[in-house]
C-alpha cells in the first residue's frame, strides 16, 4: 500500500497518522452496519479532525432513494448511534455534502458503470486523488461478484500497474461459512485483488484493549518473562452476552456462535495472548506470528470431542430478573433447531512457550452478563511456607477485561494485619475509565482509518482465516450430522451447560465467576 | 516554614486508594499568568486525575516564607475524578527549598511533567534542580520575553535539556497544521502555497503576545516551503507584513489582529492566501467553534465551501495528546531558526 505524495507540511515521527484522500463506497448502505456503525464512525471522525479533507462517501444499495432520503437517514443514525450526539449541524452541513446515493442491484453492471462516472466526477469535485475505498457491507455471497465486477469496470486497480493512486477493499466477517467456502471465496477474490489491497474486518481488534494487549505484553518486561508455560497454568477466554439473537435469527440460523464469535474475535484474542514477540511492528511482521500460534493449536479429537469442545442452547430462564424466552421460541428459529448459541474449547498451542497449557474458551449467548475477559491464572507459588494439604494458596490471576469496564486486574494474596499469619487475595485494578477518563474511538473508526492510511496491522490476513478455519470446520461438521440431544441444556441466564463446568473440573480448575 | 500542612498532607493522601496519571508541577513567578495557569489546569483536572504541585512565589518585598496547603479537586460526570493539589507559595528568598519539598510529595512512578511559567531559557536555578526529576518540560513561548531572542536562546537550551519538552503554542498549532497539510495535498496544491503572491492570518488580538500563534505559522510555513526571510514592515494598530522570497518570488504575509471576543485570544481566525491564475484559498474559523470554513475558488472554478473541524487541543484528550505525549520534531526547530530571523518588535 503506497502512499503517492510526500507532504512537505505533514511531520513524520507522530503518533497520529493522517488518512490518505479518498472516496468510500459502502455496498449495502441500507443496511443496519451502515446506519448503527460505519456512519456514525466517519463522523466522529470528523468531529476528531480525523477524516481526510478531501473524502467522499459513496452509499450502493438496492433500493430506490434519492441522496437526500438518504442523508436524511443517516442524519437519524448518528443521532441515535453515534458516540457524539446530537449531531453538529455545522459539521453535518458539510458531511451531507460529502454523502452520495448510488442505486444499482450488486449484479448489474450499468451500475458499476454509472458507478465509474460518479466516482470519477467525485473525484475532480472532492480532490479525492483517484483512490477508492469499497466496504463490502453485504451478505458473503455477495462478495466475489461485487469484486469481480469491480473489476470489470475497472474501479480496483492492479497494484503492480497503478502506483500513484489506491483501491482497498473491507470485507466484513463471515470470511466463508467453512474452511471449504473460505478458501474458495478467497480463490475468487484473489483473481483481482492483491492480498495488500484485502481488508478483513474483525472490529474486536479496533478495540482499544485489544491493541493493549501487544503493547501489555511487549512493552512490560515483567510479564512476558512469566509468560510461558513454566509460569503459567491455564489461561481462561469469556465472551458472553446478557442478550440473545434478537432479530438475528435468520443469522444465527446459518452461523452458530462458533462462526459468530469463537472463529473470528476470540481466536484473534487467542493469538494475540499466545503469540511471540514480532520483529518490528508492522503489519506483516505481526500477522506473521500470530498465524503460528492458530497453526500451532492442536487438532481436536473428533472421536472424543466431548472431552474438548462443548455445545449449548440456551432454554428459557431469566435475565436481570425479567422472563426471557428459549432459544428455539426466537423469531426465525426453527423450533427443533440443533445451532448452538454457546460453545466452549479446550485447546493447546503445541509449542515451545505453551506445551500443556490449557487454553478455555467459551463464548454464549443468553449469559448472566455481558463480559469478554481474557483470565492468565498462574501456577501455584512452590512451597508449602503459606498452605496446608486443606486450604492450599490462591493463585496468582491477571486479568485483562476487554469489555465493559476495560482495563486489567492482578489479584495477589496478602497477609491480613495481626497475630495470625492468615492470607487474603487482593486486587490491583487499572481501569481505563478511571485514567483516561474520555470513551476512547469506536472500534470501526480506528478500523476505517486504519485502512485509509494503508496500515493493514488491525485486520485479518487470509492464512490467519484459514488456519482457524481448519481448526474448527471439522467440529462444526460433526456437530452438524450429529445432532445435540440435550438441547437446550442450559437456562438463560446462567452460565451455559453443566457439560462446560466438567470440561474445566476434569482438569482440576473452574471457569472463574465473572 | 509550615511543616505541620506537610504532615497533612502526607496524612491525607496516606493509606488512600486513588487513580494518578501523572504528576503536575506548575511554576510562575509572575502573578498576572496565574488566571491562565489555572484555565490549563482546569482542562487536565477535568479529564485525568493526577496530583498537582503547584509553586507560586510571594511577590511582597522582604517576605521570607514557605506557605503549603492541600486540596482536592473533583471533576467529571459524579465527580468520579479526583485530583489532589498541593500549593506551595515561597518567598524569592526561600525558592531554594522549594524542590525539597517537591520531591517526597510527588506520586512514585509516575510522569512529572513540569509546566513552566517562566522563560525557562532565562531561569537556571529551579529548573535545573527540578529537571532531574521531571519527565517533561512545558512551556509556552508566548510566555517569554522577545520572541527573537527567545527562539535565539532555545537553541543551545534544547541542545541541553536533558529531557522532552513541548511550547504549548506550537502544540496549540498542531490542529491549523493539519487542517493546512489536508487542504495543500497534492503536488499542484503545494505549489500553490509555494509561491503564492499573499497571505492574511487574521488573529484574536487582545494582548500583544497573542501574536505568537500567527508567528509560529507563518514561519512553520515558510520553513517548509522554503522560503527566505527578506523584510518586516509593522503596520498601525499592531498588523505586521512580512516579506519572504522564494527563488526570486516575492510572497507577502500579513498578520493582522482583530478584535473578537468571543475566540481564544491568539487563536487564528482567518487564513487566507491569493495564488496565481486568481486562485483563492479561505479558510475561515466560524463562530464559537473549532470548525474551520474552506473556500478554494480560481479563474476556473469555484468550489463548493466546507466545513472541516480542527481537533480541539484546548482541552480534554486533545491537550493531552499534543503537549504531554507528542514531542516537538525538527519542523519546531526550524520554525523557530526562521522566527530568530525577524524582530517582532511587538511582543512584549
Amino acid at each position: 500500500m503506497q502512499t503517492p505524495f510526500e507532504n512537505p507540511l505533514q511531520e513524520s515521527g507522530r503518533t497520529t497518522k493522517m488518512a490518505d484522500p479518498c472516496i468510500m463506497v459502502i455496498f449495502g448502505a441500507t443496511g443496519d452496519l451502515t446506519s448503527r456503525k460505519l456512519v456514525p464512525a466517519l463522523y466522529n471522525l470528523v468531529i476528531d479532525g480525523e477524516l481526510p479533507a478531501h473524502f467522499a462517501c459513496v452509499g450502493f444499495a438496492r433500493r430506490e432513494k434519492t441522496h437526500d432520503q438518504f442523508r436524511d437517514e443517516l442524519f437519524e443514525a448518528i443521532n441515535n448511534y453515534s458516540r457524539n450526539k446530537p449531531v453538529d449541524n455545522e459539521i453535518w452541513d458539510t458531511f451531507k455534502n460529502q454523502i452520495f446515493y448510488h442505486q444499482s442491484e450488486f449484479d448489474d453492471d450499468k451500475g458499476y458503470e454509472r458507478l465509474n462516472t460518479v466516482l470519477t466526477d467525485l473525484d475532480s469535485k472532492f480532490g479525492t486523488n483517484g483512490n477508492r475505498l469499497y466496504y463490502l457491507s453485504t451478505q458473503p455471497s455477495y462478495f466475489p461478484d461485487i469484486i469481480k465486477r469491480l473489476n470489470d469496470h475497472s474501479l480496483i486497480y492492479p497494484i503492480d500497474q497503478i502506483k500513484n493512486k489506491w483501491s482497498r477493499v473491507i470485507i466484513e466477517k463471515p470470511f466463508g461459512h467453512d474452511l471449504e467456502s473460505a478458501e474458495n471465496l478467497q480463490q475468487e477474490i484473489v483473481k483481482y485483488l492483491d492480498e495488500s489491497q484485502i481488508c478483513r474486518i474483525d472490529h474486536y481488534l479496533g478495540k482499544e484493549t485489544v491493541q493493549n494487549l501487544l503493547v501489555f505484553r511487549f512493552s512490560n518486561l515483567i510479564f512476558e518473562s512469566i509468560w510461558n508455560n513454566r509460569f503459567i497454568d491455564h489461561v481462561q477466554i469469556t465472551v458472553g452476552e446478557e442478550i440473545g439473537i434478537g432479530t438475528r435469527g435468520r443469522f444465527f440460523e446459518e452461523a452458530g456462535i462458533v462462526r459468530d464469535i469463537v472463529q473470528n474475535h476470540m481466536m484473534q484474542l487467542l493469538s494475540l495472548v499466545a503469540m511471540e514477540s514480532p520483529t518490528n511492528m508492522s503489519a506483516n511482521a505481526i500477522r506473521n506470528e500470530k498465524v503460528k500460534v492458530v497453526e500451532s493449536i492442536r487438532t481436536l479429537p473428533l472421536n472424543a470431542l466431548d472431552t474438548h469442545a462443548i455445545r449449548g442452547q440456551y432454554g428459557k430462564g431469566f435475565v436481570d430478573g425479567l422472563d426471557v424466552k428459549g432459544y428455539r421460541e426466537e423469531d426465525n428459529v426453527a423450533k427443533d433447531s440443533n445451532v448452538e448459541t454457546y460453545a466452549a474449547f479446550k485447546l493447546f498451542i503445541d509449542n515451545w512457550r505453551w506445551d500443556g497449557v490449557p487454553f478455555y474458551l467459551r463464548a454464549g449467548k443468553r449469559l448472566p452478563k455481558r463480559a469478554t475477559e481474557i483470565t492468565i491464572t498462574f501456577k501455584q507459588a512452590p512451597g508449602t511456607l503459606f498452605c496446608t494439604k486443606e486450604k492450599k494458596l490462591r493463585q496468582n490471576l491477571l486479568v485483562i477485561r476487554i469489555q465493559p469496564d476495560e482495563g486489567i486486574s492482578f489479584r495477589m494474596n496478602c497477609k491480613v494485619p495481626g497475630m495470625t499469619s492468615t492470607l487474603q487475595p487482593v486486587k490491583m485494578d487499572f481501569k481505563y475509565g478511571s485514567y483516561f477518563g474520555a470513551a476512547p474511538p469506536e472500534a470501526y473508526e480506528r478500523l476505517i482509518c486504519d485502512c485509509m492510511t494503508g496500515d493493514s496491522t488491525l485486520f485479518a490476513r487470509i492464512d490467519e482465516v484459514l488456519a482457524s478455519w481448519r481448526l474448527f470446520s471439522p467440529v462444526l461438521k460433526k456437530w452438524e450430522t450429529e445432532k445435540a440431544t440435550d438441547f437446550p441444556n442450559y437456562a438463560a441466564g446462567t452460565w451455559g451447560p453443566k457439560a462446560a463446568d466438567e470440561l474445566l473440573i476434569q482438569d482440576g480448575f473452574h471457569w472463574r465467576l465473572i | 516554614m509550615t511543616i505541620i500542612e506537610i504532615e497533612d498532607i502526607k496524612n491525607q493522601t496516606q493509606n488512600s486508594t486513588q487513580s494518578y496519571l501523572f504528576n503536575l508541577i506548575v511554576y510562575s513567578t509572575c502573578k498576572a499568568r496565574t488566571a491562565e495557569l489555572k484555565t490549563i489546569l482546569t482542562r487536565i483536572t477535568e479529564k485525568f486525575p493526577c496530583r498537582i504541585i503547584q509553586i507560586e512565589k510571594i511577590c511582597e518585598p522582604n517576605t521570607d516564607e514557605i506557605k503549603v496547603s492541600l486540596s482536592k479537586e473533583r471533576s467529571g460526570k459524579n465527580g468520579q475524578i479526583t485530583s489532589d493539589i498541593i500549593q506551595i507559595f515561597v518567598s524569592e528568598s526561600q525558592m531554594e527549598r522549594v524542590p525539597f519539598i517537591i520531591l517526597p510529595n510527588i506520586v512514585a512512578d509516575l510522569p512529572v511533567y513540569l509546566i513552566f511559567g517562566d522563560d525557562p531559557t532565562s531561569e537556571t536555578k529551579l529548573l535545573k534542580n527540578m529537571q532531574s526529576f521531571s519527565t517533561k518540560l512545558i512551556f509556552n513561548a508566548a510566555w517569554s520575553g522577545s520572541l527573537k531572542d527567545f527562539s535565539k536562546r532555545m537553541k543551545p537550551f534544547l541542545q541541553n535539556l536533558k529531557i522532552d519538552f513541548m511550547d504549548i503554542s506550537w502544540a496549540l498549532l498542531n490542529g491549523w497544521k493539519e487542517l493546512l497539510a489536508q487542504v495543500f495535498d497534492t503536488p499542484l496544491k503545494i505549489s500553490h502555497l509555494r509561491t503564492c503572491k499573499k497571505i492574511i492570518i487574521n488573529y484574536a488580538y487582545e494582548k500583544p503576545e497573542d501574536l505568537i500563534e500567527a508567528i509560529y505559522l507563518t514561519a512553520f510555513i515558510a520553513s517548509r516551503m522554503g522560503w527566505e526571510f527578506k523584510a518586516q514592515e509593522i503596520q498601525h494598530h499592531h498588523k505586521q507584513a512580512l516579506c519572504y522570497q522564494y527563488r526570486g518570488h516575492d510572497i507577502n504575509v500579513i498578520l493582522d489582529p482583530v478584535s473578537d471576543a468571543q475566540a481564544k485570544a491568539g487563536s487564528i481566525i482567518n487564513f487566507e492566501l491569493f495564488a496565481e491564475n486568481a486562485t483563492v484559498y479561505k479558510l475561515n474559523s466560524l463562530k464559537n467553534s473549532s470548525k474551520v470554513l474552506l473556500h478554494i475558488s480560481s479563474d476556473e472554478k469555484c468550489e463548493i465551501p466546507c466545513t472541516f473541524a480542527l481537533s480541539d487541543i484546548n482541552r480534554g484528550n486533545g491537550f493531552l495528546r499534543e503537549v504531554f505525549y507528542q514531542s516537538p520534531g525538527h519542523h519546531y526547530a526550524e520554525t523557530l531558526e526562521m522566527i530568530s530571523k525577524v524582530n517582532f518588535r511587538d511582543i512584549k
